[in-house]
């Protein structure tokens, strides 16, 4: 049942199967509904632990990254990001673009790999029972 | 192993999540702020202008069209009145949901429940002043009118439909930084926005006036004090002109023969006085078009958002142009088809502190006459968010709130506040009359609603008519009543009544063919009853010259009293300051330096380096004459213009000498010494003498967010003008709503604000009137007379219609 776990087309396709999740929750679940759904994912397309986490990282900056550079180079984003830049002492506005990236792979990169280590667990339960038996 | 790095990244992400939802310190909840879904990149405006919108709502009794300008100014055509007040508060909240709401807490004192325990002691003084109490008796009067009634609940009905079309990530901005929801409007929300100008526009200075006065009291006794501050001073140009004769005259409370002594007085800082305004109108005989002339100007503290809101209302009954204060319904300040009417504050005392002597301290009956008085006792409870909620107790007495609890005193003593805030009036009513005022007795029978902040209401009709009433709730006192604090003990110091309304004083058409008001006393010597306040004593000889000279009034010559920078106080001492200058030695900076002044006009224009240097010279002069005397715990200093009387006429008055040194000091070597310091201060503050002494350079203005976050407001703006010219700017408060209306017909009219029409920082309309508004241009002001068959200038245009009840309930 298990796809192929290798080369860079399985980390590219996987890595938009994130992003795309990340997408979707965000405009439907509230704001960390999408941690669960790759916990959830996280379970079983993931082959091992660095992947797990690397390739969500990736899925979640590329969307949240990617929305917000799309605002920041909207309408009004850069005068937004101006302002918040002064609230927070930024040095530079782009980081409202930068820390969202930032954020969102390292929540979608640790809830894939909740996900991973969790069903690991499980199959180390599964499989000493089968032993015992 | 797998069971850990499990464990560790379940309780990792469960920490993420929780840490991320909620505010830390002062940090807005990071992993809700920062979500583009959710945070702050929803607050962008994805278009320069609202998109146009075809929408049912619930609530609505027919079909509304909005028509936005390209500055963002909504125009409302209602069919019905109560349409065109929903839609009002609809609009406002769409553009100002936050600051309305925000507004109401500050004067309420609940801001500690959005923003936690540091905004405590803000609200529990708040609380002891009861605002919250006074706007709940206020509608209370205000819902026994039907009218008031219906408008209020319509507006409300407007803004929690809009609220309710919300969803959080629709939230404005300031609510995800501070990490909660919008509440529900209520008309007792609307109360409290008024209750908000009333405390604005009143108490900061009689709150501290009697209280620093007393301290003066009990340093210099009552002669010293009655003094050295005079309640009344030659008066050239009242509000009301000297050519107004009264006709009545009632009797009047006597003064106890002698001045009563607090026996302790609290030692509160001063908040500085911010406010005052401007507003004239020339009749049409001194027009070039030959109708009347009206220009508004009120100073208020600036802000982003911005005080005021700008709308057009149209009704087939009404037609109403104006600004607004979001959370309100009506037009503040404005002009309809027929008439225009402008406000400046009153000035005049309507609030008095009382010192009660209690039984014991446990603060329950307090001396009155002969007896002892029971105060209410009220809890109210505080909540904190994250934190405990604070119970408060407050002592009610029958003249008002005990605030403050004197120390040290036994008996135990407290001040307690009689202020006609407190009392409520009809001013919804009011309102309402003067949005829809056609003719003159039409503004005078709104005015009969009207209660509290009093106001020099000015007034301008299309047949012809100009007027002023100095209106308000003002008590009847005996001369000089209320200037120090009053003997709460005893009867005597009571209010007797207050000033019956065909009393107040007003005028109508005066032969001068002007009139107007800047904050000076509303009336000359002749008028019967006693009114006090702090008045401004330079800008109304300047304006009163300036209308005088002009026979053909125009839009240019009101543009040009609006911006004129004329420093009446400079021009008065500059003389005198000079002179002690003369054969003096001076260094090579002060030679510059006496060289600029002596060329200065007294103009406070924005690249004048004398200006710069008067204000700092005034300032450390000012201070070196009576600091030596009141110390530092006196925060109220003489007046400008004693001081400046005191140097013309006695130079050599013992005021002058420095009792700190043993020398004694004249006028003279005050101004000198003050003087050397000032170069000395202003070369290590700005540097060596050149364009950093500009006075707009040196004094830059900066319009704060009204929450104060950084990066909200604006700074670095460079303006001319300052506190006594009719260009009236400091760094913290300055014109608020500049307003020209020629009452031609139709009637054309002028504006600007200091801000934008969107309250929203990510919005190019956010503050995009300040360009404008520093220059002292104003932009025309479409006024439709019916709803636009051109679209020539509209931005965005809203067809809106009921939603059936039916389909709303399934929502």
């Amino acid at each position: 049942m298990k796809m192929q776990k290798k080369g860079a087309k399985y980390v590219l396709i996987s890595t938009a199967l994130v992003a795309l999740l990340v997408g979707i929750c965000g405009f439907l679940l509230p704001w960390w509904g999408f941690m669960v759904v790759l916990f959830g994912l996280g379970t079983f397309l993931f082959s091992n632990a660095s992947g797990a986490f690397w390739v969500s990282f990736g899925g979640g900056a590329i969307m949240w990254g990617g929305v917000s550079l799309y605002y920041y180079l909207g309408e009004s984003g850069q005068l937004l990001a101006e302002r918040l830049r002064v609230m927070m002492g930024l040095p530079h506005g782009v980081f409202l673009v930068l820390l969202p990236a930032f954020l969102g792979g390292t929540l979608a990169g640790i809830a894939s790999l909740t996900g991973h280590y969790g069903a690991k667990v499980c199959q180390r339960k599964k499989s000493s029972e089968a032993c015992e038996k | 192993m797998e069971k850990l790095k499990f464990g560790i990244c379940a309780t990792l992400s469960l920490t993420l999540v929780i840490l991320g939802n909620r505010r830390i310190g002062m940090y807005p909840p990071i992993g809700k702020f920062f979500s583009p879904f959710w945070g702050y990149w929803q607050n962008v405006e994805r278009t320069k202008y609202p998109p146009a919108l075809e929408k049912k709502i619930l609530g609505l009794k027919d079909r509304v069209e909005v028509y936005f300008d390209k500055n963002l100014v909504p125009h409302i055509f209602a069919q019905n009145e109560e349409d065109a007040y929903f839609m009002q508060g609809y609009i406002t909240a769409y553009h100002r949901l936050w600051q309305m709401e925000f507004q109401t807490r500050v004067v309420a004192g609940e801001l500690a429940e959005v923003l936690g325990e540091k905004a405590l002691k803000f609200d529990i003084r708040q609380r002891r002043f009861g605002f919250l109490r006074a706007a709940k008796k206020s509608l209370k009067i205000f819902f026994q009118n039907p009218d008031a009634k219906r408008i209020l609940l319509a507006y409300t009905a407007g803004v929690n439909a809009y609220i309710r079309s919300l969803r959080p990530h629709q939230y404005p901005l300031e609510y995800k930084i501070f990490d909660y929801a919008p509440r529900l409007w209520s008309p007792l929300r609307s109360a409290l926005v008024l209750k908000y100008m009333d405390w604005l526009l009143t108490l900061p200075f009689y709150n501290q006036r009697e209280i620093e006065l007393s301290k003066v009291l009990k340093k210099f006794g009552a002669k010293v004090a009655n003094q050295i501050f005079p309640t009344s001073y030659p008066n050239p140009a009242p509000v009301i002109p000297l050519s107004v004769s009264w006709n009545f005259s009632p009797s009047l409370p006597k003064a106890p023969s002698s001045v009563f002594v607090p026996s302790s007085v609290i030692t509160q800082p001063l908040s500085e006085l911010g406010i005052g305004s401007n507003n004239w109108a020339f009749s049409g005989k001194k027009t070039a078009t030959g109708a009347p002339l009206l220009a508004s100007d009120p100073h208020l503290p600036l802000t982003l958002p911005s005080i005021w809101y700008e709308l057009q209302m149209h009704t087939p009954f009404w037609n109403v142009y104006g600004v607004s204060l979001p959370g309100s319904p009506f037009v503040i300040i404005g002009f309809n088809e027929h008439s225009a009417w402008a406000m400046t504050n009153a000035q005049t005392d309507v609030a008095d502190w009382y010192e009660l002597e209690f039984k014991d301290n446990s603060y329950k009956e307090y001396k009155y006459g002969k007896k002892w008085r029971k105060v209410k006792i009220l809890h109210e409870l505080i909540r904190v968010r994250g934190g405990k909620s604070r119970k408060l107790t407050i002592h009610l007495s029958h003249y008002g709130p005990v605030i403050y609890k004197l120390k040290g005193t036994s008996p135990p003593k407290g001040l307690a506040l009689r202020w006609v805030g407190y009392e409520g009036g009809e001013e919804v009513l009011a309102l309402w009359k003067l949005n829809r005022a056609r003719h003159y007795k039409d503004y005078r029978k709104a005015l009969k609603h009207y209660s509290s902040p009093a106001q020099n209401f000015l007034f301008a009709t299309q047949d012809g008519d100009i007027g002023i009433s100095h209106y308000g709730r003002f008590p009847i006192r005996w001369p000089d009543q209320g200037k120090f604090i009053s003997n709460g003990s005893d009867p005597t110091y009571e209010w007797k009544g207050f000033i019956p309304h065909p009393h107040l004083p007003h005028v109508r058409n005066p032969k001068e063919g002007f009139v107007f008001s800047v904050n000076q006393p509303p009336v000359g010597k002749g008028y019967p009853y006693f009114l006090t306040g702090y008045y401004e004593p330079y800008r109304h000889k300047r304006l009163k010259t300036l209308m005088e000279s002009i026979q053909k009034a125009t839009l240019e010559d009101c543009l040009r009293l609006q911006e004129d920078t004329k420093n009446l106080h400079a021009a008065s001492i500059m003389p005198a300051l000079l002179k002690t200058l003369e054969k003096k030695l001076m260094s090579h900076e002060e030679q510059k330096v006496y060289q600029i002044l002596r060329k200065w006009d007294c103009h406070d224009r924005v690249n004048s380096i004398a200006s710069t240097v008067f204000d700092k010279w005034w300032r450390l002069f000012h201070k070196e004459v009576w600091e030596d005397e009141f110390g530092k715990k006196i925060h109220f200093l003489p007046t400008k213009l004693f001081t400046v009387n005191l140097a013309l006429t006695s130079p050599n008055s013992l005021w002058f000498d420095d009792i700190r040194t043993e020398e004694r000091e004249n006028f003279s070597q005050i101004a000198w010494r003050s003087f050397q310091k000032t170069v000395k201060a202003l070369k290590k503050q700005l540097g060596p003498i050149g364009d950093s002494w500009q006075w707009g350079k040196a004094r830059k203005i900066h319009i704060p967010h009204i929450a104060k976050l950084p990066g909200f407001g604006q700074k670095g703006i460079e303006m001319g003008g300052n506190l006594h010219e009719l260009k009236t700017c400091t760094q913290k408060f300055s014109t608020s709503w500049r307003m020209i209306v020629s009452l031609e017909n139709p009637v054309k009219a002028w504006g600007i604000y200091p801000g934008g029409q969107s309250g929203n920082p990510a919005s190019a309309f956010y503050d995009n009137g300040i360009k404008d508004w520093k220059k002292g241009k104003l932009r025309r002001l479409r006024f439709f007379q019916k709803l636009p068959t051109n679209l020539k200038g509209i931005a965005a245009v809203w067809r809106l219609s009921p939603l059936p009840k039916e389909d709303g309930g399934q929502r």
